[in-house]
């Protein structure tokens, strides 16, 4: 099978994997589980074909490890993985965001804990990507909705990854990852891609940690004549362990800022439905799809509703939260865990707007009986 | 042809329900249609409850299950069992009457696949069996685009045996 041509059905997971063959991945290192396996299949199959490689290794943390030694040789890497593969990724995602090493991390969220409903769609793990790692850091997490979304979204997550030089999360869900629609992709040519920033002086003069002006080091590859050194203890401008106080007060300022100065162009949601509402839902992923149907039922009951959707999860885009916040008379957060993303939309309500949950922890995607009921009890 | 349509196709794990719904996607696609094909399946690779749901539409699709099924294809117990009061009166049940005695009434068609499959000469070609059942039924995608699609999914070496099956299904 070669690259799909025209319109066609496609799998949320194989237009994942299209999208990062598209944005120059040629690595990938990961150990299959359900509901992402499809990903690593196409891996497996067209990589090859691309100069690439699928390494199938012994089990996630050796995943990830193979992903950050190939991104650190020059190569865009990724994995996909699902919940209790995540969980055994968290240690070197650490490590990956602390040595700056541009790579892309798809979680295909599945019911939990451990091994939970394992062929079941769940949106639990938005902690898990914000802290599942030990350690005060920043990262970026996308959340796609639809097929095409998988597609243009990891894209994006390997852009952002590079441009920033930190590990992104491309947080899908069971029904996103294994939803089939209708696709037609790109002319790969009409993409923009972004490339990591490599060295502009000599190799003399080079530290491989040195940031340029948006708080990012240009990154050399082992092998390039500038020298590559990365160290999972704290280290300074030279990529050497650094023990100093202001080494390390200096490294995580700049490892937070590097993200948070640039929220704004992080930043990715979606309007829908009317200006002014009664109630807003907030959601994200297969919810919103949920969502922007409700919006149109709970219409025929005479309630104005619009919705918000995250594109992007992390950094939190706290402004635009807020200014939905002051703009409704009340909010319903839909989603498929027990709350973790209403918690974050509490922490920006400085307007005490009221905030419902419309919480689907039934193994199944989200129902819009659950988002209705928390509609009409947010009109109450 | 009605402009959308949701069909559920439910039954156990084995019988290539979720193959089946590609196949109606895919035929749905080569209509000019938007389509959402979403599964559901256990753990085990056979047997256990399977199902595989197609929502078809003109306009983009938000909600990509069946909220109101125009179709179900029940060929189990528990497939008739999960749906029967759910879906609403316009809603068509196909079922196997070697699973269901006692329908409830609705808009039901009874179908014994054992007898046509013993016909046909060989149990897994059920799925492209059923896909001629029910567009016998209902006029969900145009019948070039099922022996399209159905060219396009089936190994050469099982194609003509699938055609036979849809076609047994669809009584031509």
């Amino acid at each position: 099978m070669s690259r799909p041509e025209g319109i066609q059905l496609m799998e949320g997971n194989h237009a994942c994997a299209w999208g990062a063959i598209d944005a120059g991945a040629r690595i990938f290192a990961g150990y299959p589980i359900t509901p992402s396996s499809e990903i690593a299949e196409v891996c497996a199959r067209e990589l090859p074909a691309y100069g690439g490689i699928y390494i199938q290794m012994e089990d996630e943390i050796g995943s990830i490890a193979a992903v950050i030694g190939a991104s650190l040789s020059g190569k865009k890497s990724f994995t996909a993985t699902s919940g209790p593969g995540f969980s055994l990724m968290q240690e070197n995602l650490g490590v990956g965001i602390y040595q700056e090493v541009p790579c892309v991390i798809v979680n295909i969220q599945r019911v939990g804990p451990a091994t939970g409903l394992a062929t079941k769609p769940a949106q639990a793990d938005i902690m898990q990507a914000r802290w599942g790692t030990h350690g005060d850091h920043s990262i970026i997490a996308l959340a796609p909705a639809t097929v095409e979304e998988m597609y243009y979204l990891t894209i994006r997550a390997f852009n952002l990854s590079e441009r920033f030089r930190i590990p992104v999360i491309l947080l899908g869900d069971q029904v996103i990852g294994q939803l089939y629609e209708n696709i037609k992709l790109p002319d790969p040519e009409s993409l923009e891609i972004v490339e990591r920033k490599k060295p502009v002086v000599t190799p003399e003069e080079f530290y491989p940690y040195q940031p340029d002006e948006n708080g990012v080091p240009p990154m050399a590859a082992y092998g390039d004549r500038h020298i590559v050194h990365a160290s999972s203890t704290c280290h300074d401008l030279t990529g050497f362990s650094n023990f100093k106080a202001q080494t390390n007060r200096a490294l995580l300022t700049r490892l937070k800022d590097k993200i948070y100065n640039y929220t704004d162009e992080i930043t990715d949601v979606e309007h829908f439905g009317p200006d002014d509402a009664e109630v807003t839902l907030i959601s994200f992923g297969a919810s919103s799809r949920v969502c922007k149907y409700v919006v149109g039922e709970a219409e025929k009951e005479g309630i104005r509703v619009n919705l918000l959707r995250l594109i992007s999860i992390w950094p939190f885009p706290d402004q635009v939260v807020q200014e939905a916040l002051g703009k409704t008379g009340a909010v319903v957060v839909a989603e498929m865990n027990q709350g973790q993303l209403t918690g974050e939309v509490n922490r920006v309500n400085v307007t005490n707007t009221p905030v419902h949950l419309a919480s689907g922890i039934d193994g199944e995607l989200i129902s819009p009986d659950i988002i209705m009921t928390g509609i009409r009890e947010a009109v109450k | 042809m009605k402009k959308s349509w949701q069909v559920v196709l439910a039954g156990e794990g084995g019988q290539g329900l979720i193959l089946a719904g590609r196949i109606l996607s895919e035929a749905a696609i080569m209509d000019g249609n938007n389509v959402s094909l979403t599964s559901s399946y256990g753990i085990a690779a056979r047997g256990g409850y399977s199902e595989a749901q197609v929502v078809i539409s003109e306009k983009e699709l938000y909600y990509p299950r069946c909220a109101s099924p125009d179709l179900v294809l029940a060929l189990t117990r528990e497939a008739y069992d999960r749906y029967v009061d759910f879906v609403n009166n316009n809603c068509l049940i196909i079922y196997d009457s070697n699973e269901i005695s006692k329908p409830k009434g609705k808009q039901e068609v009874g179908y014994d696949f054992k007898d046509a499959l013993l016909t046909l000469g060989n149990l897994k070609v059920i799925n492209s069996l059923f896909l001629g059942v029910v567009l016998k039924n209902c006029e969900i995608v145009s019948r070039e685009s099922i022996i399209s699609a159905l060219k396009k999914n089936m190994p050469p070496k099982i194609l003509d045996i699938n055609l036979k099956a849809f076609n047994y299904g669809l009584g031509a």
